[in-house]
């Protein structure tokens, strides 16, 4: 399996590394600033020997190099600087995302897409954009969004009772950002409902915690956004496509009546298996859960006049 | 200086051995394999040194036929018993089991009065209460394990059922360890989406009715022998939470004091697994059928425990 990854900032080189580690393929790391990939690809096949991986890691600044990937890690464009919000990307971020789209529809026109993954923010209409733009089955394309704030919350849940995150289960759907629909009846300790170990003003402040865990990365930050979590989750989700593994994860998906929504992409439960999305999950949500999940969706809307 | 932890595996069958085998891949704890049979304990304590280099560990496995050898240790798992033969009946098993287990406990309290203690032989809820006894550690350092075990099993069918990675199916069974097993559907999850939602009640209730026999189903091919992996990698589970004061939120049989409506026995439940062994045990509301159910089940210990031939 090759894993293309476009983008050798700090989310692109983490994601090498987290899909290095977990012996998912080999990676190709693309950037356009000449030597930028093949000096990041260096050190991260150096570190090899000592974290105990083997994968065959190169680095390019030639883009025709990409087009034999079976799956490919857009982790290109601009990232946040302190009091940026995401949406502040979306002018800039587009062009690159739709520039990418154009040379990847050129490349695959006569193979099977490959199975792409969009971090770049703001990352629901980026999703989106890719793929308007490339027309590929709607399975083949997601956001890294949904997965990487459960992370946070399940670490702010571990935290706050002192217990191991990977007993918590946490499921944030919807627009990625000020919006987001964290679903508590659907985060769970050990199986258990929240509120069987939490008090309500726990659970508050873990959810308000989550909402602006990735603004609060920036703010102390200054330049730049979180990486570790997002290359985290692009391991976690390379893998499932590569072993093929089934695992239920929430991602951008293009929605195309689930939920009542249509035309757009949003957090939501998937499976993940050798071809992408397998399944969508649609929960049962209660009228309260239902329009807070429409609320976060409907942010995205007034984007998208601005989307040709 | 900082040393490892120490893990003291009494019985060196298949249970013990590969429990010691996951331990060491972990990186846990020294292991002591301890074992009556003379050479056997050593030699697979060799075995398992063997494939440290392959396996990337470097604690160290150690076997020995003599108590003394526990001395120190941190965490003592109890393995050790007979299986069932032809011709005994259950009692006998039982009695000879529960001979076996005092005998350990008693050295358990002479050489390892700090231990905790996790026991893994049956009939476990019996045996469990044997252990208590006869070490006289406290309420929170004695403890089953079933409930673990019982929970991967469910786990792994709701898994195979939904076509799902097990890694993202969490369960909690609680009550006694088989037929009078509480299997907790409602907190049976997939990814936080309970599986009430994801199944049918008759698929549900099929699969409860799988883990239930899980260990028969095993014992039913294998003719001779039991299962060794799943028991072992439970255990580990719970080693791992203590050792590492983790704090993992498991079901284990501990002693209640009237939590669930339960006194003086050991029955599955979650607990809070840390440093100090048991930290915590977790009443959550479960159904009416379910509390009746475990309390059946702790009418059956209590009756088995009247039985006992021996003096505890």
């Amino acid at each position: 399996m090759k894993i293309g990854i476009i983008g050798a900032g700090n989310v692109g080189i983490t994601s090498a590394f987290a899909i290095a580690e977990k012996g998912s393929g080999k990676i190709l790391l693309y950037d356009p600033v000449e030597g930028r990939a093949k000096g990041k690809a260096l050190d991260l096949v150096e570190a090899g020997p000592i974290r105990r991986y083997d994968a065959k890691i190169h680095g390019t600044d030639v883009f025709e190099k990409l087009l034999d990937s079976q799956i490919v890690v857009i982790a290109a464009g601009k990232a946040r600087s302190a009091e940026m919000r995401r949406q502040d990307l979306f002018e800039e971020n587009l062009k690159i995302i739709e520039d990418l789209a154009d040379k990847l529809k050129a490349g695959y026109a006569d193979r099977t897409p490959p199975i792409v993954f969009v971090l770049s923010e703001p990352v629901d209409l980026m999703t989106l954009a890719f793929l308007k733009r490339t027309g590929w089955p709607k399975e083949r394309v997601m956001g890294v969004g949904g997965i990487l704030s459960a992370s946070r919350m399940r670490h702010y849940v571990a935290r706050e009772l002192g217990i191991q995150p990977s007993d918590v289960d946490a499921m944030v759907m919807g627009a990625h950002g000020d919006h987001m629909a964290v679903m508590e009846r659907y985060s769970r300790i050990s199986g258990l409902p929240l509120e069987h170990l939490m008090t309500r003003e726990q659970i508050d402040a873990v959810i308000d915690r989550t909402v602006h865990a990735g603004d609060e990365i920036v703010d102390q930050a200054k330049v730049g956004s979180s990486f570790f979590t997002p290359g985290a989750a692009v391991g976690a989700l390379v893998e499932s496509v590569t072993r093929d593994s089934d695992r239920v994860l929430s991602v951008s998906a293009y929605l195309d009546g689930e939920y009542g929504v249509s035309g757009l992409c949003a957090s939501v439960p998937a499976r993940l298996g050798r071809e992408g999305i397998v399944r969508i999950f649609e929960l049962p949500l209660t009228d309260g859960e239902r329009e807070r999940f429409h609320g976060s969706v409907d942010t995205l809307k007034p984007f998208l006049s601005r989307m040709p | 200086m900082i040393t490892l932890p120490k893990v003291t595996i009494v019985g060196s069958g298949n249970v013990g051995a590969t429990a010691t085998f996951y331990i060491a891949e972990r990186g846990l704890a020294d292991v002591v394999m301890l074992d009556v049979k003379e050479g056997m304990p050593q030699s697979k304590a060799l075995d398992a040194t063997h494939c440290a280099p392959l396996r990337n560990y470097d604690v160290s496995i150690t076997g020995s036929n003599d108590f003394s050898a526990m001395a120190g240790s941190d965490v003592v798992v109890i393995t050790a018993g007979l299986p069932r033969k032809p011709g005994m009946s259950r009692e006998d098993l039982l009695n000879i089991n529960a001979k076996i287990v005092a005998g350990v406990s008693e050295n358990i309290a002479r050489y390892a009065p700090n231990a905790i203690v996790i026991v893994v032989s049956n009939p476990l809820d019996i045996m469990t209460y044997v252990a208590w006894k006869v070490t006289g550690f406290g309420i929170r350092r004695v403890m089953g394990m079933a409930g673990v075990l019982d929970s991967t099993r469910f786990r792994y069918f709701i898994a195979e059922e939904l076509g799902v990675s097990p890694r993202d199916v969490q369960s909690l069974v609680l009550g006694g360890h088989g037929d009078e097993m509480v299997p907790l559907p409602e907190y049976s999850t997939v990814g936080g989406i309970p599986i009430t939602e994801l199944m049918t009640p008759k698929r549900i209730e099929e699969l409860v009715v799988r883990t239930r026999k899980g260990g028969g189903e095993i014992v039913g091919h294998l003719k001779t022998g039991s299962a060794f992996y799943a028991p072992a990698a439970s255990t580990t589970e719970m080693v791992e939470s203590i050792l590492r004061d983790n704090k993992r939120i498991l079901p284990v049989a501990a002693y209640l004091r009237g939590e669930y409506g339960i006194k003086g026995y050991f029955i599955g439940v979650p607990a809070l697994l840390g440093a100090n062994g048991i930290e915590k045990i977790l009443e959550i509301p479960i159904e009416d059928r379910w509390v009746e159910q475990m309390r059946k089940s702790a009418e059956l210990v209590e009756d088995t425990i009247s039985k006992l031939e021996i003096d505890i």
